[in-house]
This record gives structure tokens, C-alpha cells and sequence, in this order.
């Protein structure tokens, strides 16, 4: 090679080099040397370069064993943690006859938590940590409340699933209508007829020690909600529901399907109002962030088999709405010529309390369930003679 | 504690003699490989390699010839995985902007494609002895082989260069 060959070769050669390092090649910590992006992610650049070129037989045989002891915890906590469905636990309900009664998930052993041919009770409700039944006991005649309001006849029961002991948390109340435990499940809220014996009036009982606080009036209120441990009178109107966290307040503009009432969300904080469409029923999800509402398909015939509906799940800000299930109502005077129950009107909706399931009562006394993942759906193999009123038991994972 | 010191002083020492190095190895690395992504990627892997063994060198005043060895390896190893890959040449069109101080677009095309025949081996020591104007005796130590290799390799290779700056075509391996 000649000396001009030389210098153009040189020339070449400096002309090909990059350049000054870049800061990616600098050290950048103290702990670790020399982080660029090769280092961060080496397999995503060249999964197989890496594996064939850098790792040795016994590595990847390591690496291999490893991902297989990843692979099988993932599986093994899926299976362990997929929640169940129908889902477990106990369903408590309150009958048309006033008395408590207990079923299982499954539909199996249908039993009496009270048997009180004097005594009225209803209103369910499941502690939060499903281990106690909370209900409201009225005495019935001779001190009927329809025959004197102001009469000091109602109580507070609780009943300890285990044990099957009832005990009498607090008494020297009046009419009860609703109870309600806070998500500490220390104290109980209730609604009973006030002093004037007209209008409602709130009521907190301790737990622990059963003392009574009578937190106020409530007129016109016929529901409860827990905020924390505070407790408010919410459901100004029948056709109103509450967030929890007081913000947003879903109605429907009519009970009946064949009116074509619509679901709406208001925010409260903003005034936004957003328009779900025809529907009815609407019951918040645990959290808040979700609501379900009946969206009617049929009208409920005359005569036939079955209807129609649809259980729809929104997100709170309206955008996500999904159908969750297809509901098929059986069509009830033609099953078993029970008509007691107002087709007209959706099913009131209940969430479970872990949020993953949403169930109501149908017209022949089954509870229907579905899964809100995946829209399966089950119906309580048995019915629950004469309930109006169920809560499902919390059920620890 | 000690011990915790001595890895602490450990770390200095190595991240002190690298940064002073980086430049160095990342330019050889770039002249050899051609680009500046994959000068890069040579660089951070010989200086992962460099600290996990750095325990072994006793010598810190051999670092730079030790970490330009490592590279040389790594540069190496690159070159013998991209014959085995089919590349696709782009085509560079003339631009004003591109540098023109030392010999015209036939002669960068021209080196570029006798460059690409080289072996990584004859590659590896052009660059040293050309660019970053080793002698033959540390090019031999840099590249692991005896200086009458180093020679050898040296004298195929401007072979194949003399062809291109000669404008003639230069004979397919």
C-alpha cells in the first residue's frame, strides 16, 4: 500500500468512528456501573441471541426451571384466587311471613333463624364480616304498630351464624324499618318511626355495648349510607340512588318498563348529567365506580313462557357500558300462577360485596345471580318461599 | 465494614478508569462495526464483561490495554454474528452535507464494500494499526495472537484495500 493509499485509508477510517460516547454509556449510578438500555432490556432486544449467545447450558436449564416455578405459582394463585360461582356463603331472607330464614348458595338447607308467630322481622342484614346476622324485630299484637305508631316495640337482633344464638343487641325501639352496618361492622344504623310518629328518624346502636344514639330526623328518607364510620339518610325519592361517596345520584324517571323510563348519572359536584338510556333499577357498585341498571327487552306478555331483559353495567362516568347477561324472566302466572310479584317494575339489583357478582329476586322466589366478568348466570336451585328481601353473606377469601 | 469499603473503593476505581477509556474503546468500536448503535452495544457489553472480571486484574495500570482487549473480543464476536446475518445495503445518495476532505463518494463506497469482506479478524487489525495506530507488537497483544498473525492478517487485508482505492473490483470471498 503506497502513502497516498495510506492517507485515504486513514481518512476512511477516521470518517467511519462515531463520535463521542454517548451519556447512555456513562456510569449513571452507584450502584450499577453501566445502565444503558441494552442492560434494562437485554432479552426484548434479541430474546434468542441472548438465550444461544451469552447463556451456558446449566444457566438456561436454571432459567428454564425458574420460569417454570413462576409459570405454576401464576397458575396455582389464579386457581387458588378465582372467585367461585355461583358464589359462596349463606343467603339471608326476610319472608312474607316476618320471620328470617337462612339458604344456602346452593340452594341447600333452607332453614328458620326466627319462628315467631307474634313477632315480626325482617330487614337481613350480613355484618361485613359475614359472621353475624343483623335484623329488626317489631312486636306484633297486642302492640301492633299499624295500631298505634308510636309504640315502643321494636329491637335490634343479632344472630351468630355458628353458634345459631340470637341475642338482643338493643330494644325499647320504635318501628323499624331499616338496618344498615358500618364497614367496620362496630355499629349498626337503623331508621325507625320517630318521636312525632310521623316522620322517620335515624339511629346509631354500638355494637360492643349496645347503647342507642338517635342521630335525628329523617323525614321523607327511606335508606342508609355509611360513609366511613358517618352515617346519612339518603333516597329522597324511591326512584333515586346514591353513590356512597355522596357524589353522584343515578334515578330513573319512572317504575314502569312500558314507560320507558331512562337511567340517568348526576354529578353532583359538576351538575354533568349523563343519559344511560331506557332503563330502571339502578344499584351502585361496592366501590362506586360502577352501576347496574334493567334494561327491559320485552314487554312481560300476557300469556307465555318468559321476557326479556338485560343487565347492563356502566362505568360512573357513563362511557363504558357493557351488557353484562341476557336475563330471562319466567313469565309467572304461567309457571305457577303466582302473581304477587310486580312485573312491571325491574327486579331491584343488589351487588355481592365483593363487587363481582350482581343478584336480585325473580318472580317465583329465586335468587338469580350473575358474574360480572364473564355474564354467566345461575338461578338458586330452590326457591325462597315467600321472600322479599335477601342479602348475601360476605364471604372472606 | 471493610469489606463494604473495599467494594466501594472497588467501584470508583473501576468507574474512574472506564470513563477515561470510554471514548477511546467507543470510537475503535464504532470504526470496526461501522455505526454508532452498534458501537454502543459493543461498548456496554465489553464493560459488563470488564467489571465482572475486573477482580482478576492485578495490574490497574494495564486497564486500557486488559478493557481493549475485551472490546476487541466483544467487536469480534459482532462481526462473525452479522456475516452470518444477511443485511441489506442501503443505498447513500451524494449529499452536500456529507464531508468530502479526504477522498471522494468512490472511495468511501468503495472502502465500505472491500470493508465488509474482511474478516472480523483482518477488520479488527486494520483498525488498530490504522486507526488507532498501534504497533504491530500491540495490536498482537490487543487481538491475542502473535505478531507474524497480526502481519499476515495485515497484509490480506490491505490487499483487499489496495483493490478498492485502485478502483478495481475487489474479488468476492
Amino acid at each position: 500500500m503506497n502513502a497516498d493509499q495510506e492517507r485515504r485509508l486513514r481518512g476512511w477510517l477516521a470518517e467511519r468512528h462515531p463520535g463521542e460516547a454517548p451519556a447512555a454509556l456513562r456510569s449513571t449510578a452507584a450502584d450499577v456501573p453501566f445502565v444503558t438500555r441494552r442492560a434494562l432490556f437485554p432479552v426484548l432486544e434479541d430474546p434468542l441471541a441472548h438465550v444461544a449467545g451469552r447463556m451456558t447450558i446449566v444457566r438456561l436449564l436454571v432459567y428454564l426451571a425458574l420460569l417454570l416455578a413462576v409459570a405454576l405459582a401464576v397458575v396455582g394463585a389464579a386457581l387458588l384466587s378465582r372467585t367461585p360461582f355461583p358464589p359462596r356463603g349463606l343467603i339471608a331472607y326476610a319472608t312474607n311471613g316476618a320471620d328470617v330464614r337462612l339458604v344456602a348458595a346452593d340452594g341447600t338447607g333452607d332453614r328458620a333463624v326466627t319462628s315467631t308467630p307474634d313477632d315480626l322481622e325482617h330487614a337481613p342484614r350480613w355484618s361485613p364480616d359475614g359472621r353475624t346476622l343483623a335484623f329488626a324485630r317489631i312486636l306484633d299484637y297486642p302492640r301492633s304498630p299499624l295500631d298505634d305508631p308510636c309504640a315502643v316495640v321494636g329491637s335490634i337482633v343479632l344472630f351468630d351464624v355458628a353458634s345459631a344464638s340470637e341475642r338482643i343487641l338493643a330494644t325499647g325501639l320504635r318501628s323499624i324499618g331499616v338496618v344498615e352496618w358500618s364497614p367496620s361492622g362496630r355499629q349498626i344504623a337503623f331508621l325507625q318511626l320517630g318521636a312525632d310518629c310521623t316522620s322517620e328518624e335515624s339511629g346509631v346502636v354500638d355494637v360492643a355495648s349496645g347503647l342507642v344514639t338517635i342521630t335525628g330526623l329523617a323525614p321523607g328518607r327511606w335508606a342508609l349510607r355509611w360513609t366511613g364510620e358517618t352515617i346519612s339518610t339518603v333516597g329522597a325519592s324511591i326512584y333515586e340512588t346514591m353513590s356512597r361517596e355522596d357524589r353522584f345520584v343515578a334515578r330513573y324517571s319512572g317504575p314502569e318498563r312500558d314507560l320507558g323510563g331512562h337511567v340517568e348519572i348526576r354529578d353532583r359536584q359538576t351538575g354533568d348529567l349523563v343519559d344511560l338510556g331506557v332503563g330502571g333499577g339502578p344499584a351502585w357498585s361496592p366501590d362506586d365506580t360502577s352501576i347496574a341498571f334493567i334494561v327491559p327487552v320485552d314487554r312481560p306478555p300476557e300469556q307465555g313462557i318468559a321476557y326479556r331483559d338485560r343487565l347492563v353495567v356502566a362505568d360512573v362516568d357513563g362511557w363504558h357500558v357493557r351488557v353484562v347477561a341476557d336475563i330471562v324472566h319466567p313469565a309467572y302466572s304461567m309457571v305457577d300462577g303466582v302473581t304477587s310479584f310486580d312485573v312491571v317494575k325491574p327486579p331491584p339489583l343488589h351487588w355481592t360485596s365483593d363487587g363481582g357478582a350482581i343478584y336480585w329476586l325473580d318472580g317465583v322466589g329465586k335468587a338469580q345471580v350473575v358474574d360480572i366478568a364473564t355474564g354467566r348466570s345461575a338461578a338458586l336451585p330452590t326457591r325462597m318461599h315467600g321472600c322479599i328481601d335477601l342479602h348475601w353473606q360476605p364471604v372472606q377469601p | 465494614m471493610i469489606g463494604r469499603a473495599a467494594e466501594s473503593d472497588r467501584r470508583l476505581a473501576f468507574t474512574r478508569l472506564v470513563d477515561e477509556d470510554l471514548d477511546h474503546a467507543y470510537r475503535i468500536a464504532g470504526v470496526i462495526l461501522g455505526n454508532g448503535a452498534d458501537a454502543e452495544d459493543a461498548t456496554h457489553d465489553a464493560v459488563v464483561q470488564a467489571w465482572r472480571s475486573f477482580g482478576a486484574l492485578r495490574d490497574l495500570g494495564r486497564f486500557n490495554a486488559w478493557f481493549q482487549r475485551i472490546l476487541i473480543n466483544v467487536c469480534r464476536d459482532r462481526l462473525r454474528k452479522r456475516r452470518r446475518t444477511p443485511v441489506t445495503e442501503l443505498v447513500v445518495a451524494r449529499s452536500k452535507t456529507m464531508p468530502d476532505g479526504f477522498a471522494g463518494i468512490d472511495d468511501r463506497l468503495a472502502l465500505n464494500r472491500a470493508f465488509e469482506r474482511l474478516s472480523p479478524d483482518q477488520a479488527i487489525t486494520v483498525v488498530l494499526r490504522f486507526h488507532a495506530d498501534l504497533t504491530l507488537e500491540d495490536v498482537a497483544a490487543r487481538t491475542g495472537v502473535p505478531v507474524g498473525t497480526v502481519k499476515s492478517r495485515l497484509h490480506a487485508a490491505l490487499a483487499v484495500l489496495e483493490l478498492a482505492l485502485a478502483n478495481q473490483e475487489v474479488p468476492t470471498r
